[in-house]
């Protein structure tokens, strides 16, 4: 795997600690059970021991799979983030959508006149 | 009988009421039960529409199933989620309302994976789908439910979205036909969202020129998709018949040199039967390079599961959807109602794609596979100015039995030949090429963006020259 390293450019103290810190970048990483515990409370997903420890042979395993991705050469080459380079519609600026609340908090788990009801956020 | 768009067409032309087409399909369904494909029925609402028919629309009185992904106004829809297990939208999606207005008639909501996530249709709430050519395996996914009924003569047609190969990869599975339009060329308003940048509907049918007919009511501008392509939509049937002669089609040298990793010999000698029909038909064949498939199945696992975190917060037990008893905070509200609300596939990739975006990783993983991703676009393009399409097989295999599917790698392995298509939001059709050990293969042919009458074109040549497309699994003919 290349490692990111550019030998054909000199190496300065700098750019040889940028190229240290980019290792991480390019190497796939080992998810440790406290990733995994910190990317399923960014996830919001509250999963348990078992969970957790299953979890994260399923993402080492799909990680290991990406190192497809460290053998190509991707300098010089700007992301395509859509397939479709197209700039967004504009549409004439006048109200199209009505007022749908009743239809809306009629699906919603708890209301209570117009609003949603969680629990206490302040006060607790 | 064959059930197809043109029987239905015809029997109408003769005086057969859409009551009575409708009141058939939905036998049929009946008798069709065991392989799980619907979700949720709407037999009842089905022929109360017949009764009030009166447009004279493209597809009026034929019924057909949508897939469990598309809102249908007072119609559940559920994704195949718990966490949507009771939701009944206040909307209907875009093709459902153009589908209506053609005169079509939804007699249920076809089963898939989980938020369309997976390649079996295995990962559904509501249970497995099973294969009409085999119930031991499956019928492939995520549409597997919409592949399932068209294959078992149920409806003519069903809707199917396809993110990574989720229209293409089911009707190989299953012998029938499946076209993934280009990205755009149909709104995806109302289409619950999986990765917005990969996702596309589309339609399954049993051949290319009843997915033409089909895909003329679906394509089109839509001012609610900002992604929808403003650009006229061609008449698909008027080119149907056009001679392929001269044709040139890329057959890519890394898949037909026979040393694909993964690749069965057995499906790979069945594909390149099928492609002397076209040379047979006219057609050139051109040998291509196009060796980053790898790379794009790995770019594709990345790229998807980062927009599938990002769409999926949406869902948190506050406005609808699943909702956790009790909850002792708000934070527990949200990581309850969604621990408990999706399913182990749903939740692994919106794991891996919250890791992927997480500071300190974005640059070795999403911004890494958007750059591939430009390779990829680059390397079809590089393909086009040589060739008009691209010939591949849609899957290295025949559909798998139930009991395989516990092996991750391997259904993610399985979408080797679909998954770049949606990263360059090409067009693709997946057409049934023949049969290896009595299970149905897929050839898949590629065009560039906007080039569905192409695909169609040379698709229903096939299909003039090949039967596959008219063969039918035991127990599900015309003798039900």
């Amino acid at each position: 795997v290349d490692a990111g390293f550019d030998t054909s450019k000199p190496s300065t103290l700098t750019s040889g600690l940028r190229q240290l810190s980019n290792l991480k970048y390019i190497m796939p990483n080992t998810i440790t059970l406290d990733d995994v515990r910190h990317v399923a409370y960014l996830a919001r997903l509250a999963l348990d021991d078992g969970q957790i420890l299953q979890a994260q042979s399923g993402l080492n395993a799909v990680l290991a799979s990406f190192s497809a991705l460290a053998a190509i050469d991707v300098s010089g080459v700007e992301p395509l983030f859509h397939p479709a380079e197209i700039a967004l519609q504009l549409r004439t600026d006048a109200i199209t959508e009505h007022d749908q609340h009743a239809a809306f908090q009629a699906i919603a788990p708890d209301v209570a006149g117009q609003f949603y009801l969680v629990p206490q956020v302040l006060g607790t | 009988m064959s059930f197809d768009l043109p029987y239905h067409q015809s029997a109408l032309a003769q005086g057969t009421s859409a009551r009575t087409l409708t009141e058939r399909s939905i036998e049929r369904a009946k008798g069709a039960v065991a392989l799980n494909a619907l979700i949720t029925d709407n037999f009842a609402g089905a022929l109360a529409a017949a009764e009030q028919l009166s447009a004279s629309g493209p597809l009026a009185g034929i019924p057909f199933a949508h897939k469990d992904l598309f809102c249908t106004q007072g119609l559940r829809t559920t994704a195949a989620s718990k966490m949507l297990e009771n939701f009944v939208p206040p909307y209907s999606a875009h093709i459902v309302e153009q589908l209506a207005s053609a005169g079509a008639l939804c007699i249920g909501k076809s089963n898939m994976d989980e938020f369309a996530m997976g390649s079996t249709n295995a990962h559904s709430y509501f249970g497995a789908c099973h294969n009409p050519w085999d119930v031991t395996r499956v019928p492939g996914g995520s549409s597997g439910g919409s592949a399932a009924l068209v294959a078992a003569r149920v409806v003519p047609f069903a809707s199917a979205s396809d993110t990574g190969g989720s229209i293409r990869q089911p009707a190989a599975f299953c012998g029938v036909t499946g076209i993934k339009p280009s990205y755009g060329r149909v709104s995806r308003f109302g289409m619950i969202a999986y990765a917005s940048s990969l996702d596309q509907a589309g339609v399954i049918a049993q051949s290319a020129a009843d997915c033409a007919q089909v895909l003329q009511v679906m394509a089109g501008p839509d001012v609610r998709d900002g992604t929808a392509l403003n650009a006229a939509v061609p008449q698909y049937s008027n080119t149907l018949a056009e001679s392929i002669h001269g044709r040139r089609i890329g057959v890519p040298k890394s898949i037909f040199g026979g040393q694909f990793p993964g690749m069965d010999g057995a499906v790979l000698a069945a594909t390149q039967t099928a492609l002397r029909e076209l040379e047979r038909a006219g057609a050139k064949l051109v040998e291509i390079e196009l060796d980053d498939l790898q790379a794009a199945l790995a770019a594709y696992y990345i790229i998807a599961p980062c927009e599938a975190s990002s769409n999926l917060s949406r869902f948190d037990g506050v406005r609808f959807g699943y909702r956790t008893h009790a909850p002792k905070s708000l934070y527990d509200l949200y990581a309850k109602s969604r621990a408990e609300g999706f399913g182990a596939e749903v939740q692994k990739r919106i794991l891996l794609g919250t890791y992927a975006l997480s500071a300190g990783y974005f640059d070795a993983y999403y911004l890494r596979a958007q750059k591939v991703r430009r390779l990829i676009a680059q390397s079809y393009a590089r393909a086009f100015s040589q060739v008009q399409l691209i010939a591949t097989p849609t899957t290295p295999t025949t559909a798998y039995a139930h009991s395989e599917v516990q092996d991750a790698d391997a259904e993610r392995a399985g979408d080797i030949f679909t998954v770049a298509v949606n990263l360059a939001g090409l067009p693709a059709i997946s057409v049934p090429a023949g049969f290896v050990r009595g299970l149905p293969i897929g050839l898949q042919l590629v065009a560039p963006a906007l080039h569905e009458a192409q695909l169609l074109n040379v698709a229903h040549q096939f299909q003039l020259l090949t039967d596959h497309h008219r063969q039918t699994p035991a127990g599900f003919g015309a003798s039900r």
